[in-house]
């Protein structure tokens, strides 16, 4: 699978007509202040531990710039007007209080489509910019280069008429009305969103019935559990049926249950009313469960835009090998052991080298096998390789 | 001169008349091609006739869509409404405990002036039901304010340190509709209708008889004042887009020193405390000096102050504002504060 996008593959023509999501060539940096690096004085400690010299009873000499007291600590004995210089000369307040202005780069030229009924995973190591571009998507940013667009129109410019037609759900924060019952903040939105009546009968049938939210539906939010929270502020999210969803972690702090109910319930959304989900999680196994394609960045640049099949073969797609035998060390030819523990034994092996019918018949000739299993390497394990690589990149560059 | 006028009317009249009748006729006596120019000509017409029925049509809809605007407006209202009255009702204890609380409060903050005024037979050249009125206008200000500005709407410095302009960008509607609609007329009305009541009373203690546009004049000073305080809360919060931390409580502040200081009578005070408290910090124009126009004891230039400075001060606000938004939309905000959301 190449690396290069799917997007590449629409033609020109119906490109823009057919899309969701156009974020071209965009670029976001922000200024922050922080505290000036200052370099280490090596020449004044140097000075120190050089310059400090001993008498017999452990006390400084007289042309010392420091020295040790008989327990051992360093303090410094001064020159005349040497203290004023290091308070407020270099090194001193100056230093202290000297804060400098960076500017950091969020987004780096990022360009890409989400054609209209996709469901697109948005993934990356932290601070690599995924919650800036789905603020930017949502128009609570504007970006400093580049132009994003959402339905067609600018979420700067065509605010409100956008809002009407995009869901956005940040899993770290709620729309509920914390003192309030579930129920009230859906009415809250129905007159805010101005949904009609009977859109949002039907709309708030189908989120209590796919979300199990019924029983949860007359309980003030603060007293929900998270999971709970989550599918009230998901059922919230639709209540307006939106054409594209933003999800910035939906799934962050749910536990098995919850997450797979989420997770189905936003399949079945995708496939059966053809929304556009863009979703961005840490998790990498539910990013795969849901989404068929995956949108990677990292250091603020688009580095990967295509399937998950296409990131293994990026990794090596190697493919994982488990024998569970009686205790005794299976011998593979071609097979890499990652490790072995009470005689069930991790292979890796690459299968366009050892076709699998090879790799059969020496797993047939080995003896003391009693189980084995093959499978994908995990995508966990293939995002973790890819961030290690382009972190050890970035730190070369 | 008159005569001269009329003479020309005429005249002018006879020339337009005797051209209308010249175009009409060579209308008439158009010899070849007749049926293709009436056809056009009642293209023409057909197109005219379009263009009227599309223009009153976009006319039509746009009062339409005004009007579902205002009934809009006022649906939002009433959920705020409905919300602000579940959330007081819910409990009985809760409720009592509110209401309670908030009369001692509003009748607190008043007490100690009028206590002094009825004492001393009034402040500075006021007599006590001119004190009281000054009170009674002062609680109204700050209790429609109160009143409409749920949501921090009074204090938007809160929402942009606490992070939560970010769920306003997600709302349909413009900021201005989101901050004016935040209603909390169960739970914070209770200053408003202690300073109408104080109003009434202290109007029928007073001797002067009052002009019929007494009433519209005391409405529009009350919208002065009122525009005073926001303007000063959004021209401070203003700084929040800089330094959301710093001054998250910024609006608050402000509002709330204005709100204690407004109550004192600035009658017989020397010019060096009354010029400031007019001025840099208008705690006198929320009540004491109102009260003065509206009682008749100001000259008719003064009258005028009040609103000038609202003005000036709403436009420096408003630029200032923007300018912060502009910032905070560039630039983006790392703080959220779940815990005060909407609160």
């Amino acid at each position: 699978m190449s690396k290069k996008g799917l997007t590449d593959t629409v033609p020109a023509a119906i490109a823009h007509k057919d899309m969701a999501v156009i974020v071209s060539s965009v670029s976001k940096s922000f200024t922050r202040w922080q505290r000036k690096e200052r370099p280490q004085e090596q020449g004044a400690s140097e000075e120190i531990s050089d310059g400090a010299s001993r008498d017999s009873n452990g006390t400084s000499r007289n042309s010392g710039k420091a020295s040790r007291d008989s327990g051992g600590e360093c303090f410094l004995q001064e020159k005349p007007g040497s203290r004023q210089k290091r308070i407020f000369g270099k090194g001193g307040i100056r230093t202290v209080f000297g804060q400098e202005k960076r500017t950091v780069t969020a987004l780096d030229d990022v360009s890409f489509q989400v054609k209209r009924g996709e469901f697109v995973a948005y993934a990356g190591p932290n601070g690599a910019g995924k919650s800036t571009t789905m603020k930017l998507l949502a128009g609570m940013l504007q970006p400093t280069a580049g132009s994003v667009s959402v339905l067609g129109m600018s979420p700067e410019k065509d605010r409100i008429r956008l809002m009407r037609k995009l869901g956005v759900l940040f899993g770290n924060r709620t729309e509920l009305w914390w003192d309030h019952p579930v129920i009230q903040s859906f009415e809250w939105k129905k007159v805010v969103w101005d949904i009609p009546e009977a859109v949002y009968r039907r709309n708030l049938g189908m989120v209590t019935e796919l979300l199990d939210i019924g029983e949860i539906r007359n309980t003030f939010a603060r007293e929900l559990s998270l999971g709970q929270r989550m599918r009230a502020d998901l059922g919230m999210m639709l209540l307006h049926s939106p054409e594209v969803i933003l999800l910035d972690e939906p799934t962050l702090g749910l536990d098995v249950v919850a997450k797979r109910q989420m997770i189905e319930f936003l399949k079945r959304l995708n496939r059966e009313e053809g929304v556009t989900i863009l979703v961005t999680s840490h998790d990498m196994d539910d990013l795969e469960e849901m989404a068929r394609r995956i949108l990677m960045i990292s250091r603020g640049k688009l580095v990967y835009d295509g399937s998950f099949d296409g990131l293994r073969d990026i990794a090596g797609n190697l493919t994982h090998l488990t024998v569970t035998t009686d205790g005794r060390v299976p011998e593979l030819a071609g097979c890499r052991l990652l490790e072995g523990k009470n005689g069930v034994f991790q292979f890796e092996v690459d299968l366009t080298r050892l076709p699998i019918r090879g790799m059969l018949e020496r797993l047939s000739q080995a003896d003391g096998i009693l189980d084995i299993e093959i499978r994908k390497p995990p995508i966990e394990q293939v995002i973790a390789q890819l961030y290690q690589a382009w972190k050890c990149d970035a730190a070369d560059f | 001169m008159d005569k001269t006028k009329e003479q020309n009317f005429q005249e002018s009249v006879r020339l337009k008349s005797a051209h209308v009748k010249e175009t009409a006729s060579a209308e008439k006596s158009v010899p070849a091609g007749y049926e293709a120019f009436q056809e056009e000509y009642a293209v023409d017409n057909d197109k005219v006739f379009q263009k009227t029925q599309s223009c009153l049509r976009k006319k039509h809809s746009r009062q339409k869509k005004k009007a579902s605007g205002i009934r809009r407006y006022f649906r939002l209202l009433g959920i705020y409404a409905r919300m602000d009255l579940a959330s007081l009702t819910r409990d009985a204890k809760f409720m009592a405990i509110v209401l309670t609380a908030d009369i001692v409060s509003n009748i607190s903050t008043i007490s100690g002036i009028f206590l002094l005024a009825w004492k001393f037979g009034g402040i500075g050249g006021m007599d006590r039901f001119e004190v009281l009125f000054m009170l009674a206008y002062g609680n109204i200000v700050m209790g429609f304010l109160n009143m409409m500005g749920g949501c921090n709407a009074l204090f938007p410095s809160r929402i942009i340190g606490r992070g939560q302009w970010e769920h306003m960008f997600i709302m349909p509607l413009p900021y201005a509709v989101q901050l004016t609609v935040g209603i909390f007329p169960f739970t914070g009305s209770s200053s408003l209708i202690s300073g109408i009541a104080m109003l009434a009373m202290a109007i029928c203690h007073m001797e002067a008889a009052l002009p019929w546009w007494w009433p519209g004049m005391l409405l529009f000073q009350l919208i002065v004042s009122m525009a005073i305080v926001t303007a000063a809360s959004y021209l401070f919060s203003s700084l929040a887009f800089y330094a959301p931390i710093q001054c998250e409580e910024i609006a608050s502040t402000v509002v709330y020193s204005c709100d204690h200081a407004k109550s004192f009578p600035l009658s017989g005070m020397p010019p060096y405390i009354r010029c400031p408290l007019l001025t840099i910090f208008p705690a006198g124009l929320l009540a004491w000096f109102p009260s003065m126009i509206l009682l008749g004891k100001t000259t008719t230039l003064q009258n005028f102050y009040p609103a000038v400075f609202a003005l000036f001060l709403s436009l420096i606000a408003a630029y200032f504002f923007r300018k912060g938004f502009r910032y905070y939309v560039k630039k983006g905000i790392n703080r959220y504060s779940a815990g005060g959301h909407r609160s």
